[in-house]
């Protein structure tokens, strides 16, 4: 296993929104499960994700509680809101039509 | 994107802001704890596992503030707590922030003055109803009623009017008051679209014998002359012999020609003198859906049928000369270059300002560069610590903005005088909406341009530098320096270009106040005394009258001796048009046009004339002897140069009987400021004795007094002696030569006074500018002028050195400032007379004394670091 690689700018939101998708998450959680699925590949940059977990939950993406963690201590939890949803199908949208575009380029180059 | 969340986003952090962020440093440490924890789960010891998790992070400070920030929370938290850090720093530095804003008042409140003058005159349009539709139709001078008849009859497309303005004698109580008054015609209120306050205007027919015994009065004669008296439509008064009603009272506001005017009556429609009395000066309204350009053709097309009509030759010239112009364009094109040249000059002062202020900033930031890097370290971003110091900025642009507005409403009264009374639009200048607007929109620019250069320099990021050491910090301090003495040397150059404007303005009015006037003025009183038209034909064409006035006059004690006059230097002069006999080159199409004195015999003497040839004046030259008359030294130069000009002939043009000259008067000084282009070409006076005078019976004359002792007694004297001949003939502006011709440079005065105020200020804050930056300069190089001073540099060596900086900064800003006006005297070109835009003797005197200031101004600074003591100069670091 190599070195772990810097997200590629701008992709953050998009992992953050589609790893709270299937449940509610605080911070810690997320920059963990971004890093398991990724098998130890991407590393988040924790300085940066809560700055990018502010922003979204002001752009009205998601949304944040108050709630109990795993061993009982007070955590923010975070959730897609319905804007968030539509945002994330966008833009993953976005993102599949470009790594597509990327592999073909890569693959018949 | 979610408006409405956003706004709630932002008003809760702003309200609830202790609870966000407590919220968001729970937060941080839980992230902090899992951490750490899980550190301490993969083997770690519990403190690495706290300093690795630290580390992850990023700096719990930073994290917050990047958090805050995105939240896009905040300009208006930021802006607020800015805000208060400006008045903290405010409060400590109670000196640096007094200097700072009475410099940018002094800038903004020069700008915002003139401005309202430049808003009110040349910006607002003419307070009448359409007044893109009004047109000036005067460019021929005024024309005789035959012609603005004839323009209104033909004219299709542009409704024409017209006035003539003068004075009259208004009885009340048995009393005789001169009042200034106009006629015009019927249609000219409607035209204008005035209306009148109390009462009517003038409609059809108002100017037909026998309807035409009404007059309007001004606002200010009804409130004073009448007291304000409710029912005064319809009453009765004398002017000028004549009875007649009065049908209106304009409104205070109106100003058209002049506010002095008091009494408007309508033209006297005289089939016998229709083309006698060139009077009318022609305005007109272009009517609805005729273009511009089409009314001037169909006017152009019509001017010469009109001249057609004349019972005269008309000049070549004056047929091409019929035209119509933009009455707004035409009325304040005299006052136009001098409000744009003071607002230029306003512009410079702020801008003086400004590079002071900055300077002031960049050596205020200069000490604060360990605060900011302080600030840096916790996390601000380089952003975030710009709009704080623009903040600031901007707050201190605001305060010196309301100081300066204050400034401008104070001196408001004093720019009126800059410009004539007569000009359209000046009782409407006040500080309105769109000063306001102005004033705060220069106030803002200000705070950012002097705000933005400190900032970005301040956030120049050598973040460890600064930290180490604020003083070390060398690269960063020579940048600085260099940028303030581009500042300097563009300030000095600044200053230089407004004094030197001063200066040119002040030799003018010192030039026109010394120069020749060719009378004694000392002792020397002058009047109007006018005895009415009607007056007049019953008494012998006024000539016994004025007689028994000079008599009475020369027996009150103090008294010298006394002349009546048509015409008196400095004040009024007339003219009239003469051939002279055996210069053939005087045709119809070339007149030579001479000023022109009517006077009895004793006015020579009376006013100090020096008689250069032959003979003045004398009891013998009545109506019925022989006609002479009296030439100036320039016209007999002129006309019979190396000649004997006694008994030569002379004549008004349209008469036929030549006059003989019998003597030669020193030339004496007309105007020192000229009433228009054509006086220049003019060829010289002629002096005509009373009783065989061009103009009878003579209109309003001049009463001139020699006296003793002091005039001013005398002048209380004058009315009295006066009205014990005649109660109807009024005596008014009772003034001393001296003051006459005081009066005769008001205006240049003026704005002579206004511009050296203006340079004034410029070169203070010139003079502030150097003394700060060479201060600054000693202050950095303590240290090294302590080595030299142990090393054995005498304390007059470190003074040469220290001015030899300062004076390459000041030398360097007289260069570019000379030449600076060289390039922008140019303009001032209308304001000055009798000097050229370039004087050499003004430039350099202006170049010394700015140089002597600027090096006055360093030597506080050099002094100071001569006093520096070695020991503790090495100590110090």
């Amino acid at each position: 296993m190599g070195k772990p690689t810097d997200l590629i700018q701008g992709t953050l939101d998009l992992l953050i929104l589609k790893t709270i998708a299937l449940q509610p998450m605080h911070g810690w959680a997320i920059a963990q499960r971004i890093r398991q699925l990724s098998r130890e590949v991407l590393q988040v940059n924790q300085g940066a994700l809560y700055p990018a977990l502010h922003r979204l939950e002001s752009n009205g993406w998601i949304k944040a509680q108050w709630g109990d963690s795993e061993n009982n201590r007070r955590a923010k939890y975070y959730s897609l809101t319905r804007a968030g949803e539509k945002y994330l199908r966008e833009q993953q949208a976005t993102w599949d039509r470009l790594s597509m575009a990327i592999n073909i380029v890569l693959e018949n180059a | 994107m979610r408006w409405p969340d956003k706004i709630f986003h932002c008003l809760h952090s702003i309200f609830f802001k202790q609870q966000a962020d407590a919220d968001l440093s729970q937060e941080l440490q839980f992230h902090l704890q899992r951490q750490i924890e899980e550190n301490i789960t993969n083997g770690m010891s519990a403190e690495e596992a706290r300093y690795a998790a630290l580390r992850d992070l990023g700096g719990l400070a930073q994290v917050e503030e990047h958090c805050r920030e995105s939240r896009g929370v905040n300009w208006m938290e930021h802006a607020l707590q800015d805000l208060r850090f400006a008045m903290r720093t405010w409060r400590k530095n109670p000196g640096f922030t007094l200097v700072l804003v009475l410099t940018l008042a002094l800038g903004i409140g020069a700008n915002t003055a003139i401005f309202s003058m430049v808003n009110g005159i040349l910006l607002r349009p003419l307070p009448f109803p359409h007044p893109e539709e009004l047109v000036n139709a005067a460019y021929t001078g005024p024309v005789p009623e035959g012609a603005l008849i004839g323009f209104q009859q033909r004219l299709k497309s542009i409704e024409i009017a017209a006035d003539t303005w003068g004075g009259f004698n208004l009885m009340t109580n048995g009393e005789a008051l001169r009042v200034n008054g106009s006629q015009v015609s019927s249609n000219w209120f409607s035209l204008l679209g005035v209306n009148a306050l109390k009462g009517r205007i003038f409609r059809r027919g108002d100017d037909l014998p026998g309807q035409d015994n009404i007059a309007i009065i001004s606002y200010g004669l009804w409130q004073t002359r009448f007291r304000g008296d409710p029912n005064i439509v319809g009453q009765w008064i004398t002017l000028d012999d004549r009875a007649r009603q009065i049908v209106g009272v304009l409104s205070r506001e109106y100003n058209f020609r002049s506010p002095s005017l008091q009494v408007w009556i309508p033209v006297r429609v005289d089939a016998q003198h229709m083309w006698g009395n060139f009077l009318y000066w022609m305005i007109g309204r272009i009517k609805p859906g005729v273009t511009f350009e089409q009314a001037r053709a169909e006017f152009k097309a019509v001017a010469p049928q009109v001249a057609a009509q004349y019972p005269w030759t008309m000049g070549k010239d004056y047929l091409s000369a019929f035209n119509i112009g933009p009455f707004q364009h035409d009325v304040v094109g005299r006052v136009r270059p001098t409000l744009l040249i003071l607002l230029g000059a306003a512009g410079l002062i702020l801008l003086v300002a400004c590079v002071n202020v900055v300077n002031l900033l960049l050596a205020k930031t200069a000490t604060r560069q360990r605060e900011i890097a302080i600030r840096t370290a916790l996390g601000a971003s380089r952003a975030r610590i710009i709009r704080q110091l623009l903040t600031e900025s901007s707050f201190f642009a605001g305060a010196g903005g309301g100081i300066g507005l204050f400034f401008a409403v104070v001196s408001l009264n004093a720019l009126k005088a800059l410009v004539p009374d007569y000009t359209p639009g000046l009782p409407a200048v006040r500080i309105d909406l769109h000063v306001l607007i102005f004033s705060f929109l220069v106030s803002l620019i200000t705070g950012v341009i002097f705000g933005t250069a400190p900032a970005l320099h301040a956030t120049a990021p050598d973040v460890e530098q600064s930290l180490k050491s604020a003083t070390q910090n060398a690269s960063l301090s020579r940048k600085r320096n260099r940028l303030s003495s581009v500042l300097v040397i563009a300030e000095v150059a600044m200053s230089v270009v407004l004094v030197i404007g001063a200066g040119l303005l002040i030799k003018s009015v010192y030039v026109m106040l010394g120069s020749q006037t060719g009378i004694e003025s000392e002792h020397l009183l002058t009047a109007d005394i006018t005895p009415s038209p009607e007056f007049c034909r019953k008494h012998n064409h006024c000539v016994d009258f004025y007689s028994q006035v000079v008599q009475q006059v020369r027996t009150l004690p103090g008294v010298s001796n006394a002349a009546v006059s048509e015409g008196v230097p400095l004040y009024y002069v007339g003219r009239a048009v003469v051939a002279v006999e055996g210069r053939p080159e005087y045709s119809p199409e070339k007149p030579y046009s001479a000023w022109e004195f009517t006077v009895t015999p004793d006015y020579i003497p009376t006013m100090g004339i020096s008689i250069l040839r032959g003979r003045n004046f004398n009891e013998n030259d009545g109506p019925n002897s022989a006609k002479v008359v009296l030439v100036e030294k320039s016209l007999s130069d002129l006309f019979w140069p190396g000649q004997d000009p006694i008994g030569k002939h002379i004549k008004p043009s349209w008469m036929n009987d030549w006059r003989t000259v019998v003597g030669v008067v020193e030339d004496v000084r007309k105007y020192n400021v000229a009433p228009d282009d054509v006086a220049a070409r003019m060829v010289g006076a002629v002096y005509y004795p009373e009783q065989q005078g061009i103009v009878s019976p003579p209109g309003e004359m001049n009463l001139v007094v020699r006296t003793k002792a002091n005039p001013l007694t005398v002048a209380r004297e004058l009315p009295q002696a006066v009205a014990s001949i005649d109660r109807t003939v009024p005596v008014s502006k009772i003034r001393t030569m001296d003051e006459v011709i005081r009066l005769s440079v008001k205006q240049p005065r003026s704005t002579m006074w206004l511009f050296t105020a203006f340079a004034g200020i410029g070169m203070l804050l010139g003079m502030v500018g150097i003394y700060g930056v060479v201060s600054h300069t000693v202050a950095q190089r303590t240290r090294e002028i302590g080595i030299r001073m142990a090393m054995g540099a005498e304390r007059r060596q470190v003074v040469r050195m220290v001015l030899r900086d300062s004076s390459y900064l000041i030398v360097s800003g007289l260069a570019f400032g000379v030449l600076g006006a060289l390039a922008l005297t140019r303009l001032m070109g209308s304001m000055l007379h009798e000097v050229q835009p370039n004087d050499v003797p003004t430039f350099v005197v202006v170049s010394i004394l700015v140089g002597t200031a600027g090096i006055l101004a360093s030597l506080l600074p050099s002094h100071r670091a001569s006093r520096i003591n070695p020991i503790l100069a090495l100590r110090s670091e």
